[in-house]
């Protein structure tokens, strides 16, 4: 098919979902929708959820109507009228009855503990996908006769329809031919791929990770080239019109879209990534995963990335992550094939159903909660233990909650359209939502992981060291947000080890808490034939700061939490590279489902092909020693300040938020003051 | 053991400016030159010296009661220098960072342990830098813990503005991969005006150092109306055309930064009061260098 190139279309293509136009005509109206809907409902009532939800995802995608886009290479937007949203309020009304007590989606800021049915970190078999193709995944599931094979026919049979109804409204042949056979063109394949991640997301699940990039397309682009279907700078042309539709449905929302690169790496890594260089965009976002040995030219073409201020990388360390996946119980094989399904989380691909942001343990409001108790202790090491039996009963009552979330999944949310594409599922005839993954973890945050060391600090220093106060009386403080008490605010900001410092005395505390952490999380049952799953990093900093009291780190209520494995903003003292050194002292195998540290740096200090070298000694520095994810910003305060006042001339100026990029203007108020403040303290 | 110790101002982890690939550097106390635009006036004088932040200042107090060369009058918080002997006991109490005290000492085996913290971030070519201040007016110190760092394979680098005896470069030079010799002016009138120091012995050791076969990178601070006239930048580019050893010349953008540390440790601010210099006037300032055969390196 012909489309114009992308430079001429980028603005229609970041447009293409904002002025989508349906017409009537080349679907069923709402009401005809909803009529068929209610009719089968009515003649089908002892019908299965997961046969029902079928049923609905197929109407729909046979019939709803379909936005008219041509020019474009890839196409394909429905008009659900909101009835996939409602069945999923049923599906919820529906959990709470089948599963008494669920609370679906609880975020206990007292207790610190978080919990819900996780559907937004999963990632279909992308491989299957594409060797299959739809006639592959619909033959195989026809061999099943259970419900379960039927519903996966029901919906892959309607995504084939649809896909013809595309090629027809569009006029885009491409369409047509991913309906009949495995996709032989990487125009093919990135099509069908955007078909399944489209199709799957308007069920309701949000697909994070597009898998292994290079590995998955390679073999598509190696022919088209050598056929002569395709030059590279066509090629790059259209992965760029391929990545830049995944920002045209996401902009504006937090998460992003994640490719992922290497271990090894090939021609289409470097053609791909020079089309994110070019694109400087928020989204999507890249993980790179990176070994010691990774190639020169590809390492310094990832560094040109973030010095230029395309930050939207992560970069994982390969064989950490495989090594920690093996040890909480992935086969080696298996291990070696993780993708992250979420900002840096790694789960099997294919294989694995982590939901990686299912729960969250917020240590500092756990230890908030414990010193809400009033009790006091002789000295350190007994509070300590205190506290550590805090956390073991908050896992203990966020198990609770989670199982029962476990329970009321395939009742809440089945989602045939990724189940029919893992082989587990179908081997097992089940849906994800039911235990039907190889792998039914149960991922963990571990968050705000430097305020609990700095309060631990803060307690040693301030209760038994200096006996100025008690327990009883910090709880008071902290609870009047030190109103009375600022001289000695300040004496702990300024006296204590802070994490981050690459000082021993904070450093062990926070070693000996993470591993208490991860040692309580790493074998915890599930409610779906798995365990806990744990992961080491703090986001949303700004907004949950804001919702959370004053600790006894000195920290004022309202202030931002601190992020990742990163200190508390402006604690870093050292610099970078005694951040760093503290945190290689954390066993990153212990946290197998992710972990990060952000490093921001001056523009001065990467400038040039000399600053390129500092970043790439950086990056392999600390790889070479155990550290696995990591990600940059790379900032001027006074240029921060002026984007404030103006921000008209600083359009492009992006921002790595956690594991996900925005513009510096998209941020709130509060979140451009926590960056100003932390670039500050790097002058 | 060993008792040698020197007074210091800073160890500066992650020091990207001072030599190639990741440092750290440790900036010594006490100069030879006295550069109206100096970057560290805190560390000119061999002498402890505290600084004082005033506008950092909550005006809580604690100090003044340790010490009575603070005192507060009102929203003042004021300082008697002449009084003061820079124990340091006033730094301890300041939790806001307005007090600091410069020109502690430091040992050989504390200065070589704090440098090799980052050792695992040396590679590609990092290492450590000694830096000041003027380094070499502590070269026993110096060749004492570069021979030491140099046993554990680490890059070695000395910062020197070249104003001391040669005896100096003799001590430390087994011991130094390579030295990054500033370079002010090439007229030794202006050199003087700029520096209080006439240029002779600083061109004469650098003819020295180039001879013995270490690498040497030369360090310009461009400074507009100061040292930028092309005769100077011509007289310089002579001069050092006919050098060996000089891997490249660093032109450094003058910037006014530290105006500010003038008033903290109570001297007179002689920084230039000059725009930075702009692309156009680094530029054509590397093309005249540049006829001498030189690699001039601009600032990114």
């Amino acid at each position: 098919m012909q489309y114009g190139s992308f430079d001429e279309l980028r603005q229609k293509v970041e447009r293409q979902y904002a002025d989508a136009v349906y017409p009537a005509g080349n679907g069923w109206s709402e009401n005809d929708l909803r009529r068929a809907w209610e009719k089968h409902k009515k003649e089908n009532p002892e019908e299965d959820r997961l046969s029902a939800r079928a049923f609905l995802i197929a109407l729909i995608l046979r019939h709803a109507p379909i936005a008219e886009e041509t020019l474009l290479p890839f196409a394909g937007k429905l008009q659900t009228f909101h009835l996939l949203e409602e069945d999923r309020q049923y599906g919820i009304a529906l959990a709470e009855k089948m599963v008494p007590g669920l609370i679906h989606n609880g975020n206990d800021f007292d207790e610190g503990i978080a919990w819900m049915v996780d559907l937004s970190h999963a990632a279909p078999d992308w491989k299957n996908i594409l060797t299959l193709g739809l006639p592959g995944l619909i033959g195989r599931a026809k061999e099943k006769k259970s419900s379960f094979g039927k519903s996966i026919v029901t919906v892959y049979e309607a995504l084939a329809q649809y896909s013809c109804r595309i090629a027809e409204v569009c006029h885009n042949p491409v369409y047509a031919r991913i309906a009949e056979h495995a996709p032989e063109t990487l125009h093919e394949a990135f099509a069908l791929a955007l078909l399944f991640h489209d199709a799957i997301e308007i069920s309701h699940m949000a697909i994070r990770s597009m898998g292994r990039f290079d590995s998955l397309y390679i073999d598509f682009y190696r022919e088209d080239i050598q056929k002569n279907r395709l030059t590279p700078n066509e090629a790059k042309d259209l992965i760029k019109f391929f990545f830049m539709t995944f920002y045209a449905r996401h902009q504006g929302m937090m998460y992003g879209k994640n490719f992922c690169f290497g271990p090894s790496f090939n021609e289409l890594s470097f053609v791909a990534l020079e089309a994110y260089y070019e694109l400087n965009t928020v989204d999507p976002k890249l993980s790179i995963l990176v070994r010691e040995d990774m190639p020169e030219d590809f390492l310094k073409l990832y560094a040109k990335c973030i010095r230029d201020g395309r930050t939207g990388i992560v970069s994982l360390n390969y064989d950490v992550i495989v090594e920690g996946l093996i040890q909480h119980g992935r086969s080696r094989e298996d291990a070696e094939n993780f993708i992250p399904i979420g900002c840096y989380e790694p789960a099997v691909a294919g294989k694995e159903i982590s939901g990686s942001g299912t729960t969250r343990l917020y240590l500092p409001h756990v230890l908030m909660h414990f010193l809400r108790k009033n009790e006091e202790y002789m000295d350190f090491e007994s509070f300590k233990k205190g506290y550590f039996h805090e956390i073991h009963l908050a896992c203990a009552h966020m198990q609770k909650e989670q199982i029962l979330c476990d329970k009321a999944w395939k009742y809440l949310m089945p989602l045939p359209l990724l189940s029919g594409t893992m082989d587990s599922c179908l081997q097992k005839e089940k849906d994800v939502s039911d235990g039907g993954a190889f792998y039914n973890t149960t991922g963990c945050v571990i968050s705000y992981f430097a305020d609990a060391v700095d309060c631990l600090a803060a307690i040693r220093y301030l209760v038994y060291e200096k006996k100025y106060c008690t327990l009883a009386q910090l709880n008071r403080i902290c609870q009047e947000n030190w109103k009375n008490d600022e001289k000695k605010r300040i004496e702990v900001l300024h006296n204590i080890p802070r994490w981050g410092n690459n000082e021993v005395q904070s450093d062990s505390l926070a070693v000996e808490l993470a591993n208490f952490v991860s040692k309580e999380l790493w074998a915890l049952p599930n409610g779906r034939g798995g365990c806990f799953f744990p992961s080491l990093y703090g986001q949303l900093v700004v907004e949950y700061g804001m919702r959370t009291p004053a600790f006894p780190s000195g920290r004022l209520a309202g202030e931002p939490l601190s992020k990742n494995m990163d200190a508390v903003i402006g604690m870093d003292r050292n610099g970078v590279t005694a951040l760093m050194h503290s945190v290689l002292k954390i066993d990153m195998k212990k946290f197998p489902c992710g972990t990060c540290l952000d490093l921001m740096l001056h523009p001065s200090s990467v400038a040039g092909e000399e600053g390129l070298q500092i970043l790439c000694t950086l990056i392999r520095s600390f790889i070479a020693r155990g550290g696995s994810g990591l990600q940059f910003n790379i900032f001027d305060a006074a240029v921060l300040r002026e984007a404030q006042k103006e921000p008209e001339k600083y359009q492009s100026l992006q921002v790595r938020v956690c594991g996900w990029n925005s513009r510096f203007n998209d941020l709130t108020h509060e979140a451009q003051e926590s960056f100003i403040k932390q670039a500050e303290n790097i002058q | 053991m060993n008792p040698l110790s020197v007074p210091y101002i800073d160890i500066k982890r992650f020091a990207v400016h001072d030599g190639p690939g990741i440092r750290t550097t440790l900036f010594l106390k006490g100069c030879s030159l006295n550069c109206i635009w100096c970057h560290n006036p805190e560390s000119r004088k061999g002498k402890k010296e505290l600084a004082v932040r005033l506008e950092k200042c909550s005006l809580c107090g604690e100090c003044a009661q340790i010490c009575s060369c603070h005192s507060f009058n009102g929203s003042r918080h004021e300082f008697d220098r002449e009084k003061c002997v820079a124990c340091g006991k006033c730094e301890k109490v300041c939790y806001n960072d307005v007090l600091e005290l410069y020109g502690k000492e430091i040992t050989v085996e504390e200065a070589c342990l704090k440098l090799l913290e980052d050792r695992i971030f040396y590679a590609d070519g990092g290492g450590i830098t000694l830096s000041g201040g003027e380094p070499l007016l502590h070269s026993i110190f110096c060749a004492s813990l570069l021979e030491k760092l140099q046993k554990e394979n680490i890059h070695t680098a000395i910062d020197t503005c070249g104003e001391v005896p040669w005896e100096s470069f003799e001590k430390v030079l087994p011991f130094t991969d390579m030295f990054l010799y500033d370079f002010k002016c090439a007229d030794p009138i202006q050199h003087k005006l700029l520096t209080g120091c006439s240029n002779e012995r600083i061109m004469e050791n650098l003819q020295k150092l180039s001879r013995r076969g270490k690498k040497i990178e030369i360090r310009m601070l461009m400074v507009p109306f100061h040292n930028m006239e092309e005769k100077y930048l011509r007289s310089a580019g002579s001069f050092l055309g006919k050098l060996n050893n000089i891997t490249a010349v660093r032109l450094l953008s003058y910037h006014d930064f530290a105006r500010n540390k003038f008033a903290f440790i109570g001297e007179k601010d002689t920084m230039p009061r000059v725009e930075r210099p702009n692309k156009d006037l680094l530029q054509n300032a590397a093309e005249i260098l540049q006829k001498y055969s030189l690699n001039v390196i601009l600032p990114s």
